[in-house]
């Protein structure tokens, strides 16, 4: 009996040891091996290695089977179960809001600097700060263009997020209280985790050349419509106008991703609505020349160019504003 | 390499207890073209919207896997047309220039989809399938897949939008500033 | 078959002329159900997505009802007949380009008008203008339009002022288009809008989205049923929309109907009792569900004893042209339309009476690779090259030309036919007045006309000689199924919209139109739907 008992024992010690094994070796492992054999996440996977965090493991970021308590077990097991029982494709494969909320707290593992600066600026603003702001809700009711620029992950319409069932529109709440506090306009917004290796921007190619190939920004605007990033160097630069006449207007893959939510009437007029495009003598400047991306502050922005020791504007030796449109 | 891939699947085996050494590491499950298939239908697209000096055209928009859509996806009913115009389409190229279609020079491809247009060529390989038929369907569905929106599988990165110089995502400020109000 | 509680009313169709009948009733305390056959939309579903909505159908229409389900089963094409038109609360008025017209005081009395026009079904409406006016104005006050007839001579007289300013023109109307108009005579002016030009009750004003027309609004500024009247109906607590079910039988005891049978989502049968039945399913799905509905004393079809449900069906044939300017001529401005003329309206020198010539919406890449010149080629590098350097300089002007209403235009039951709920499928029959082709090219030749004025290169004709031998259109604004008349013999509804032979049903939808305008139909829609409603409040209610 002991034997018996000994023998099995020694059997199920063994399988422990070789499921941990085996576990750890699959986690450390380049999915090529392990998760990206299946064929839903082949793409993703080919994209990840071909990004900026190819030297990252998938599980730093999506964590494990385990790394989530119950709560991974349960994600993963369904994805195991969807594999076998459904037709999943790739551009089947989304993030939920939850999903990429945490992934951004990893983000922060490394972009310590970039995460403090956003936590500063406008750009960290919550659910609650956006949707149950009185002086705009009395303005006007929300709606589901609110969640192009803010929101843009929440999954669900605007009448499954707020509560309009008050005719005071002061009233109108955020149903689920745990929404209220999470990031509006998370890293995800502007940044794709996947994207290709950014390239020095060289923007001389990028005027001579409608598609430019050879420069890859870091940023990717996340378009709810299209539930996809696209790189920001693939947006359209619209024409703006201030008194009829087109303003010149910068080129950076940056300032075309801010000016997706910080844009003009349906006039095009500078300076309407939220649009900031500088005009006068700063015409044709990007965004990020004077405001930092993270942060949004553009407090050292005069400095950066005009030397405030010397006479009043005069440049900074060598210094020129950067992404300046030549049009 | 072999031996490491083996020796990962049967530890994977034992200690998941799952069975996923049933996954198949190839495709083939959702790919609804044989290559031949799948290339001479890209040729063809590429012929309806070829590349310029400036734009990429078809191919490298992606319509492929629109039409890969549609016929998994959004119509998997039609998937016989386009299997049998390809087959129709090769037969005929085979008769006239003993190649495959997409193995044509871009203007030979030209001139034979032309006739394809009209309808004038030889009757005898297009048994299954009306051949201008086949054109319209799959001229439909190369212009919707350049065209169209990207989440559908083509107009990679917004081509066509960039090209026609339309801002989609539309630019638009909010709204509560603007208007006539 | 479950049996629900009996209410008041029923009404089968959540659109236009439901939404209304539903609004009226609840609001003078009658309890009633509206029955929809899709679900609430969701604009997250569709977004701006060329692809799947209601314009261009390239795919499917995620507004329409479910092809599989409502479509004719083992049917290859991918737009199957009948199913054009949308399906959820508000259908149509959801996702139109919500152009809120009404018809002109001689709309009403076509027949006596043109007594010369000879093999048409042309018929005077039992009710004039003046007897409609009161509810034209409840539809712009109470759904919202904006509007300034001020500029068109033509315009039909109106008692109070539109709710709203007009939309200003897009640039491109008002520094090419209307000096254009106005070189040639003619007298343009802002098209009333089924949209928001200010804040309106309660809601945005519109945002110029360049995807307006065949989608819906994210903004919510564009006003249907389902975001103004319906809501005001649930609100009284009389009024209860459930979606996902599809009405096949108005159950008949005599004269009396004592409710109707739909299928749920899943096929499941059920029977909703009531003192009153109102069918608002537009012009071919109320002709269907009368068919269906037969019984002692209508054994062909509820209201079709003297054989005249499904007649008379007529539309609009779109038909204008496009014209190719040298410059970036378009100014992009959502939703694209904002001028029209009302010349051609009852235009009796040239003897016509067709309809409006209005600047056309916005369309996005996909539908403009198809808008070429005659001649042009269809694909290849050429036909790239056009679509990258003229995307910013098409310009197009189109108008809704009336049908003239034909007896042989019919829909009819095809018994052959079956879809998933294993109901039968339509067919239609008929063919084209000569007139109305003659109306089509007087249209198009001014519509090219101005856009030569006003300096287009290139111009070509759309739909300049439709085919005299297809069926009256249907489409979008199909109406005439169920015409209003005084005679029993040639109407199917009396001046109320009540059923001839029945004491309790009646049609809320564009079927009950005589003859359809040359305008938009959808405000003449609502506003009958109204006058409906408010008969039967004041017969039925309990106020």
């Amino acid at each position: 009996m002991k034997k018996i008992i000994f023998t099995y024992g020694l059997i199920f010690a063994l399988l422990a040891v070789f499921a941990f094994a085996g576990y750890s070796t699959w986690n450390v492992l380049d999915p090529e091996y392990t998760c990206a054999q299946c064929h839903e996440i082949k793409p993703t996977h080919q994209k990840w290695k071909n990004s900026i965090h190819s030297k990252v493991a998938c599980v730093k970021c999506h964590g494990t089977a385990i790394s989530n308590g119950i709560h991974s077990v349960k994600e993963k097991l369904g994805m195991v179960v969807s594999h076998f029982t459904k037709d999943v494709k790739n551009g089947d494969i989304k993030l939920t809001e939850a999903q990429r909320l945490d992934i951004m707290k990893r983000c922060a593992n490394c972009h310590k600097d970039e995460v403090a600066k956003w936590k500063k600026g406008a750009h960290s603003t919550t659910y609650a700060n956006i949707f149950e702001d009185k002086i705009h809700n009395s303005q006007e009711k929300p709606y589901w263009d609110c969640f192009r620029c803010h929101g843009m992950f929440y999954e669900g319409n605007i009448n499954t997020l707020m509560n309009f069932d008050s005719d005071d529109c002061t009233k109108w709440k955020i149903k689920d209280t745990k929404q209220c506090q999470l990031p509006a306009i998370p890293c995800m917004a502007c940044h794709q985790i996947h994207s290709e290796k950014p390239k020095l921007p060289n923007f001389e190619n990028c005027r001579k050349s409608k598609t430019p190939a050879c420069d890859i920004p870091k940023t990717s605007f996340y378009s709810r419509a299209d539930k996809a990033h696209f790189r920001t160097d693939m947006l359209t630069n619209v024409k703006r106008y201030l008194n009829g006449k087109e303003v010149k207007t910068s080129d950076d893959p940056s300032s075309k991703l801010c000016s997706n939510c910080h844009s003009p009437n349906w006039k095009r007029e500078v300076g309407t609505s939220d649009d900031r495009t500088p005009v006068g003598v700063h015409e044709g400047m990007s965004c990020v020349v004077c405001h930092d991306p993270h942060s949004n502050s553009a407090s050292d922005s005069c400095i950066k160019c005009h030397d405030s020791k010397e006479e009043k504007y005069k440049f900074k030796s060598g210094k020129c504003p950067q992404f300046i449109s030549k049009k | 390499m072999a031996t490491r891939r083996t020796f990962i699947k049967t530890s994977l085996a034992v200690s998941a207890g799952v069975a996923l050494y049933g996954c198949n590491p190839s495709e083939a499950s959702q790919q609804p073209f044989t290559k031949s298939e799948r290339d001479c239908l890209i040729a063809m697209a590429e012929q309806f919207i070829p590349a310029d000096e400036e734009w990429g055209g078809a191919t490298e928009a992606g319509v492929i896997n629109y039409i890969e859509n549609w016929v998994t996806k959004y119509h998997p009913t039609s998937l016989p047309i386009f299997k049998n115009g390809v087959e129709s389409m090769q037969k005929s190229a085979q008769r006239l220039y003993s190649k495959n279609f997409q193995e044509l020079d871009f203007n030979t491809q030209t001139n034979f989809l032309k006739q394809m247009e009209r309808g004038k060529l030889s009757r005898e390989d297009w048994t299954k399938i009306n051949q201008q038929y086949f054109f319209e369907e799959m001229l439909t569905r190369s212009m919707q897949g350049f065209y169209g929106p990207p989440r559908h599988g083509g107009n990679k990165n917004y081509m066509s939008y960039r090209m026609c110089g339309i801002d989609m995502p539309h630019v638009l400020g909010q709204n509560r500033y603007g208007g006539n109000a | 078959m479950t049996t629900h509680e009996k209410v008041d009313a029923v009404i089968v169709g959540a659109g236009a002329g439901g939404g209304c009948v539903a609004k009226q009733l609840a609001t003078a305390g009658l309890k009633c159900v509206l029955l929809e056959r899709g679900g609430w939309h969701d604009y997250e579903e569709s977004t701006n997505d060329e692809l799947i909505n209601q314009r261009t159908h390239a795919i499917r229409s995620l507004h329409g009802p479910d092809v599989a389900k409502h479509g004719e089963i083992g049917r290859k094409s991918w737009m199957p007949l009948t199913v054009d038109i949308a399906a959820c609360v508000g259908s149509g008025t959801v996702t139109y380009g919500a152009m809120g017209w009404r018809f002109m005081p001689q709309d009403f009395k076509l027949k006596t008008l043109y007594p010369e026009i000879k093999d048409s079904a042309l018929a005077d409406w039992p009710i004039t203008y003046d007897e409609l006016e009161p509810f034209y104005q409840q539809a712009e006050y109470e759904v919202g339009v904006s509007g300034d007839m001020s500029t068109n001579p033509f315009a039909p007289p109106r008692k109070k002022p539109f709710p709203m300013p007009a939309f200003e023109y897009n640039r491109e109307d008002a520094e090419v288009i209307i000096p254009a108009m106005k070189r040639l005579g003619f007298h343009p002016f802002p098209i009333p809008m089924l949209r928001n030009s200010v804040k309106y009750n309660g809601r945005a004003a519109c945002q110029r989205n360049h995807t307006c027309c065949g989608y819906a609004c994210p903004c919510d500024a564009k006003n249907g049923t389902q975001n103004s009247v319906i809501p005001v109906a649930m609100k009284t607590g009389n009024c209860e929309v459930r979606t996902n079910s599809l009405a096949y039988e108005v159950v008949m005891k005599g004269r009396r109907a004592i409710g109707v049978k739909y299928f749920d989502d899943e096929r499941g049968e059920h029977f909703q009792p009531a003192d009153i039945v109102v069918v608002a399913a537009n012009a071919r799905e109320t002709s269907k569900l009368l068919f269906m509905s037969k019984s002692e004393l209508f054994p062909t079809g509820l209201g079709n004893q003297n054989d005249m449900v499904g007649r008379c069906i007529n539309s609009h044939v779109y038909c204008g042209a496009a014209g190719v300017f040298d410059y970036d001529v378009s100014s992009e401005t959502g939703p694209g339309a904002s001028v029209a003329i009302s010349d051609f309206n009852h235009n009796a020198s040239k003897g016509i009476f067709a309809g409006a010539l209005c600047s056309e919406f916005y369309t996005l890449p996909w539908a403009r690779s198809k808008m070429r010149p005659w001649g042009a080629p269809r694909w290849g590098a050429e036909h790239k090259k056009f679509q990258r350097e003229n995307y910013k300089r098409i310009l197009r002007i189109v108008g809704p030309v009336q049908e003239i209403p034909m007896f042989e235009s019919r829909v009819v039951l095809d018994e052959s036919k079956r879809n998933w709920f294993g109901l039968p499928m339509l067919k239609e029959s008929g063919k084209k007045h000569p007139l109305t082709v003659k109306q089509c090219e007087i249209m198009t030749d001014a519509a090219a006309a101005i856009l030569r004025e006003a300096g287009a290169k290139t111009v070509w004709q759309q739909n300049r000689k439709p085919n005299l031998n297809y069926p009256n259109a249907g489409g979008q604004h199909q109406a005439g199924t169920c015409r209003m008349g005084n005679d029993p013999k040639t109407s199917v509804v009396d001046s109320n919209c009540k059923i001839w032979g029945t004491d309790n049903v009646f049609i809320g939808d564009g079927s009950v139109h005589v003859s359809n305008g040359g305008f938009n139909p959808v405000l003449t829609i609502m506003a009958c739907a109204f006058r409906t409603g408010a008969h039967i409040a004041k017969t039925f209610g309990k106020a």
